[in-house]
This record gives C-alpha cells, sequence and structure tokens, in this order.
C-alpha cells in the first residue's frame, strides 16, 4: 500500500515535470525562431586560392608617376570578384604609413560590374543614325573588350585628397592595375554610391568614360638637388 | 572697349587669362595649419598678374577675391577674352614641387570654324599649343631648383577652355616648404612670367579662328516655276 504523502509527491513531481516540458517547448520556439526564418541560402562555398603574382600599378606622388609593382597575392578567379579584390587590395596598400600616395583607409570599392562590349551591337539600328549624329556617337557602342563599372563608397571618395597629382594618380593606377590583371577591360566607368560624380575630389573629371589603355599616360620627371 | 570718358581705350598688349583655383565655398587641400588652397592660389596668381602687367602684358583674372566661380564661368571667360595663354593656379599638400598639367584631349587635324564645338573638348584645339606652352614651363622650373613633373589628365575647365591652358599645381618641397611660403610663390611666378615672356615672342596673340557669323535665311526669288528654295544672306551665287 502506498502512503497517501508519496502519491501526492508522485503527483507533484510529475505536474512539475509535465510544466517544466511545456515551458522548454514555448522558450525554444520562442528563441530560434528567427534562425528558422532566417535565409537558408546556401552560401558560396569558400575556394582556397593559392596566392599568385599580380601587377599593381602604384602611384608615387613625388614625382607623379606610377609603378607597376608585381605582388603576391591570393585572388578569387571569377573575373567581377577578382577586380574587385584586386582595387580592394590596391587601395589598401595606398593606406599604409609608408605609401607614396597617401589616401584614407576604409572601405572604398562597392561593387566592380563588367559589361560585355560592343553595346547596342544591332547593324541595322547603326545604319539609321543620321550623319550629323554620326561624329557624336557612343564610344561604348565601338569598343571592344568590357567595360568595367567600378562603384565606390562615396564615405572613401569624400576623403579623398584635394590635388590634381593625387586625384589623377588615384585613377590612372586604377585604370593600369586592372588593365594589367585584366586585359579584357578596355573601358572603365566610375559611380559613387551607385551616381556619377562630377569630379573625384574637386579637380579631376571623374563622371567620364576611361580608357583603360589610353588614358594611362607616363609622367616625366626632372629633379635638380642642391 | 571704350572707356566711360568716350575715349578708346589704349592699345593693350597681349592677354593672359589667371585662373586661381578654388574661391567661395571651394576651399581645396589644406596647404597649411589655416592656410587653404584658394588663398594661395589668389596670393601666386596676384603676384604673377602684377609681374606681367610690369612686362606689358593685359591681365584677366577669373577671380579677384575670395569668391564662388564655377567652373563654366572661368571657362567661358577664357573663351570670349581669347588670351594667348591660359594659367590655371592649384595648389596642393602632396607631391613634392611644380607639377605641370595639359589636357588629355588629342589635338584635332583641322579645325573647321564652322563645326560645332563639344564643350568638354573645346581645348582639343589647342592641345598642341599647350603641349608647347608646357614644355616651355617645364624647361623653366628645370632651371630653377624647384622640382618638376608634367603629365596630362582630365580636367574642367582646362578641356573647355579654347586657349594655349597649363595647369600648374605647386606642391611641398625638399625641406617641407609649404606652397603657401612667399619665396616659393615668387619664385613659381617669376619663372611663369618669364615663360610667359617668351611665349608672346613666339606665337604673338593666339585668337582662335572666329566662328562664322550666322547669316539669316530668306526664301531666295522665284524664278518662274522655279522651287521655293532658301539661301543664306550673302552667300556665293
Amino acid at each position: 500500500m502506498i502512503p497517501r504523502y508519496q502519491r501526492y509527491l508522485f503527483a507533484g513531481l510529475l505536474s512539475c515535470s509535465v510544466f517544466l516540458a511545456i515551458f522548454l517547448v514555448y522558450l525554444h520556439k520562442k528563441n530560434f525562431a528567427s534562425v528558422k526564418n532566417a535565409d537558408n541560402t546556401p552560401m558560396e562555398a569558400p575556394v582556397t586560392s593559392a596566392a599568385e603574382n599580380v601587377t599593381l600599378a602604384l602611384a608615387d606622388d613625388r614625382d607623379a608617376t606610377i609603378t607597376p609593382t608585381v605582388r603576391s597575392i591570393a585572388l578569387p578567379r571569377q573575373p567581377v570578384i577578382r577586380a574587385r579584390a584586386l582595387l580592394e587590395h590596391l587601395l589598401a596598400d595606398y593606406s599604409l604609413p609608408r605609401s607614396a600616395h597617401p589616401l584614407n583607409g576604409g572601405m572604398a570599392v562597392d561593387d566592380v560590374f563588367l559589361v560585355p562590349l560592343p553595346l547596342g551591337q544591332d547593324a541595322s539600328s547603326r545604319k539609321a543614325v543620321s550623319p550629323m549624329k554620326q561624329d557624336f556617337n557612343d564610344p561604348l557602342t565601338e569598343a571592344n573588350g568590357e567595360l568595367a563599372v567600378v562603384n565606390l563608397h562615396s564615405s572613401w571618395v569624400d576623403n579623398h585628397p584635394s590635388g590634381i597629382t593625387s586625384e589623377t594618380l588615384t585613377i590612372q593606377s586604377i585604370l593600369a592595375t586592372l588593365r594589367a590583371n585584366l586585359p579584357e577591360i578596355t573601358k572603365v566607368k566610375f559611380l559613387v554610391d551607385g551616381k556619377p560624380r562630377a569630379t573625384l575630389a574637386g579637380n579631376v573629371v571623374f563622371d567620364r568614360i576611361y580608357d583603360a589603355a589610353t588614358d594611362v599616360t607616363a609622367s616625366s620627371q626632372t629633379e635638380n638637388h642642391d | 572697349m571704350p572707356q566711360p570718358g568716350g575715349q578708346p581705350a589704349p592699345p593693350q598688349g597681349p592677354l593672359v587669362l589667371l585662373d586661381p583655383a578654388g574661391g567661395g565655398a571651394q576651399g581645396g587641400s589644406s596647404i597649411a595649419d589655416r592656410v587653404e588652397e584658394k588663398q594661395v592660389t589668389l596670393q601666386v596668381a596676384e603676384r604673377l598678374a602684377s609681374l606681367l602687367r610690369a612686362r606689358g602684358f593685359a591681365v584677366e583674372l577669373t577671380r579677384e577675391a575670395d569668391t564662388d566661380v564655377s567652373g563654366d564661368q572661368r571657362a567661358a571667360l577664357a573663351n570670349t577674352s581669347h588670351p594667348i595663354a591660359c594659367i590655371l593656379l592649384h595648389a596642393s599638400n602632396t607631391g613634392q614641387g611644380v607639377h605641370l598639367y595639359t589636357t588629355n584631349l588629342k589635338q584635332l587635324p583641322v579645325v573647321d570654324p564652322a563645326a560645332p564645338v563639344l564643350w568638354d573638348e573645346a581645348q582639343s584645339a589647342f592641345a598642341a599649343r599647350s603641349q608647347a606652352l608646357g614644355v616651355s614651363l617645364h624647361e623653366a622650373f628645370g632651371r630653377t631648383r624647384i622640382p618638376v613633373a608634367a603629365g596630362t589628365a582630365w580636367l574642367r575647365p582646362l578641356d573647355n577652355m579654347q586657349c594655349p591652358a597649363v595647369a600648374v599645381e605647386m606642391g611641398p618641397l625638399h625641406d617641407s616648404t609649404t606652397a603657401d611660403d612667399p619665396s616659393y610663390e615668387n619664385k613659381v611666378a617669376n619663372a611663369v612670367a618669364g615663360v610667359l615672356l617668351d611665349w608672346r615672342n613666339r606665337v604673338g596673340r593666339m585668337t582662335p579662328p572666329a566662328p562664322p557669323k550666322p547669316a539669316p535665311v530668306v526664301p531666295a526669288p522665284v524664278n518662274g516655276a522655279g522651287a521655293n528654295t532658301a539661301k543664306p544672306v550673302g552667300s556665293a551665287q
């Protein structure tokens, strides 16, 4: 015969167990709801890239020159991501204390897009252009290769030093680096937070379409020492 | 230009346009403690203007005070006054010595006065002459103790100007002398003035070809059953 107090104790313990079980289920639902509703799109599998030699066109403010410099960097293979990583490496190099072309650090490149050229290849539509307008044809309808659209963060552009030399060298350094490592890029267009900006930092034109091959001009230097 | 008293203006020497960068809200680079680019460029422009006027030049400045002047206004002044040279003065706290910039535009092979000119490519008709002026300046600075470098750049308002145009950017020197140093400014002004004196002798007045005056179009007299064609007044018969 089970004593009455033991039956009451058993019933009490059983009630506690049931209550705890219900409470645990409630907590589980409450705390893991966000995980359950999260975007579970599988991420791109990490790819291990071996370090390779890439050419960075490094600028020097003192003599306004650009020097191709070989660096060993691990870069992704996909051209779009590769171009972005390349520019991040280049611009991060300029934020180092030893840089001869000092720029502010921080995230510079938001995105890089590659657009195959020429745009609007339809020959029939080209014939429809009047002779008067042929002199002002969009060069993107006649160029070959790819157009790289480099979208920069305004936080980085706003802090770029003002000056013809500094601005010119930043642009030419980007053009030469892209050209050296991704030769299919023939034209480069810059955007800042998705919009064109007239000048990089008040002097050099930033809203034109740059030719990656011909717009990088070497500077001559004469230096006189006392 | 007639003077207020009705007297004709005395003959002036060849005109040089000086464009001190910045002004007003556009401070530009920070050259030194509480010294901005716009102050330095105006000081150099005033020094250079004095030197040029003493040598018989007429000088026009795109701004003579701390005022906001847009790039288009600067270019418009250059394009309406037809100077023999346009000197764009800049200053920076980066680089070393003086950096000279001319346009990146290619020289047009033949300038047709009647052809439309793109605003962004107005300088292309003067690219070769700008390059020649830039070479002269490079040589002149090479004779001084100021380090000099030269290059090309895409610049507004330089690319919009119809005159031989060179941008002169003053950076710090070896001994950390900044662009606001008066002796540095004097050296630069003297070198540029010397080159312009030689430039005047070399090329004289380099007035760009004037565009043809537009003639009103009127209907041609109808001869018999001829077509009602229109001919500009003064056109060759």
